[in-house]
């Protein structure tokens, strides 16, 4: 990436998988909120949930500064997700593993995500693997080649800095690849 | 539809729904009102049983919430009231204080109205509100 480069990323995923928790993990500003009192704790204990955008900024050695945006994770705020991609270069995705719903807010949002953009790029994220009951990443790779999507798949811990950077690094590695492949082949 | 609305007793349920009903019925400019939870739940609105008002109270929850952290931004205290006003009309979502959950009122009204008088009646309205779910 060339240095002085703005560009736009999107974190999104369902509600409690660590979207807010990972833009702050690694921000150099101090990230903009809009969490407010979850008062629906039937459908999930959390006691805060977004309800319109995180947002923070990265600078990368080179000088590339990445606009860091994430998502309300509940469907009714999805008018979100579409006004948060215009402009954005990619998705990470984030899947809580131990959630009852993993497989399906899996594939709710690959869906979504890719009727906003069909060849949208997307890194998966996958938090709290270590549950036993959860689903294991060759899991999540299966569902990912039924939709014929190609995409980097990790283990990751939204709390540390190091994973969430991962996870950006290998986004702008895709983005990269595109570019070199589209220049082959024009 | 929030289910934190089967929390508060029918009496107040009925006195939300009579205030609204009589808001939008004695302000003809005023098209819809939706009383919603900050987290974006419907937890009252006029015309009642519409997917539309379903929609607007996610969206007005979502604006609230960016107007407080613009309002913080900005090195003030907290966002009372949002106003947005287009060629045709305007939307205004009111903050209604010391209610559990946080809940606002979003109002939509045409200009056919001059925009001080809907504003003077939402205020009247919120009051109303804020009184019988104080009490709920």
């Amino acid at each position: 990436m060339a240095a002085d480069q703005e560009l736009k990323i999107v974190f999104t995923g369902p509600m409690g998988a660590g979207k807010t928790t990972a833009i702050r993990a690694i921000s150099d500003l101090p990230p903009v909120s809009t969490e407010v009192i979850n008062s629906d704790k039937e459908t999930h204990a959390k006691s805060t949930t977004t309800v319109a955008l995180d947002y923070g900024q990265l600078v990368l050695d080179g000088g590339t500064t990445v606009n860091l945006y994430g998502t309300p994770g509940q469907e009714r705020f999805s008018f979100m997700w579409e006004i948060l991609c215009r402009g954005a270069l990619g998705v990470v995705l984030l899947i809580d593993a131990s959630s009852e719903t993993a497989m399906a807010d899996f594939r709710t949002f690959i869906e979504y995500f890719r009727r906003i953009r069909y060849d949208q790029p997307f890194v998966i994220g996958v938090g709290r693997h270590l549950s036993q009951d959860g689903y294991h990443l060759e899991e999540y790779a299966k569902e990912l080649s039924t939709h014929e999507i190609v995409a980097p798949l990790f283990e990751v811990d939204v709390r540390h800095r190091e994973d969430v950077l991962l996870l950006v690094q290998t986004l702008l590695c895709v983005l990269e690849a595109q570019v070199v492949e589209a220049s082959h082949a024009s | 539809m929030h289910p934190d609305s089967r929390r508060f007793s029918q009496t107040v349920t009925n006195a939300v729904n009579r205030y609204l009903s009589h808001f939008v019925a004695s302000n003809p400019a005023v098209t819809m009102a939706v009383l919603t939870s900050n987290d974006g739940f419907e937890i009252a609105a006029q015309p009642a049983n519409r997917a539309s008002t379903q929609r607007l109270a996610a969206m007005s929850s979502s604006m609230r919430a960016l107007s407080d952290a613009l309002v913080v931004e900005a090195g003030m205290s907290k966002c009372r009231t949002l106003l947005i006003e287009s060629e045709a009309g305007a939307i205004v979502v009111f903050g209604i204080a010391n209610t559990e959950p946080s809940m606002s009122l979003a109002v939509v009204a045409s200009a056919s109205n001059p925009l001080g008088h809907t504003l003077w009646a939402c205020r009247n309205c919120c009051s109303l509100l804020e009184d019988v779910l104080k009490s709920g």
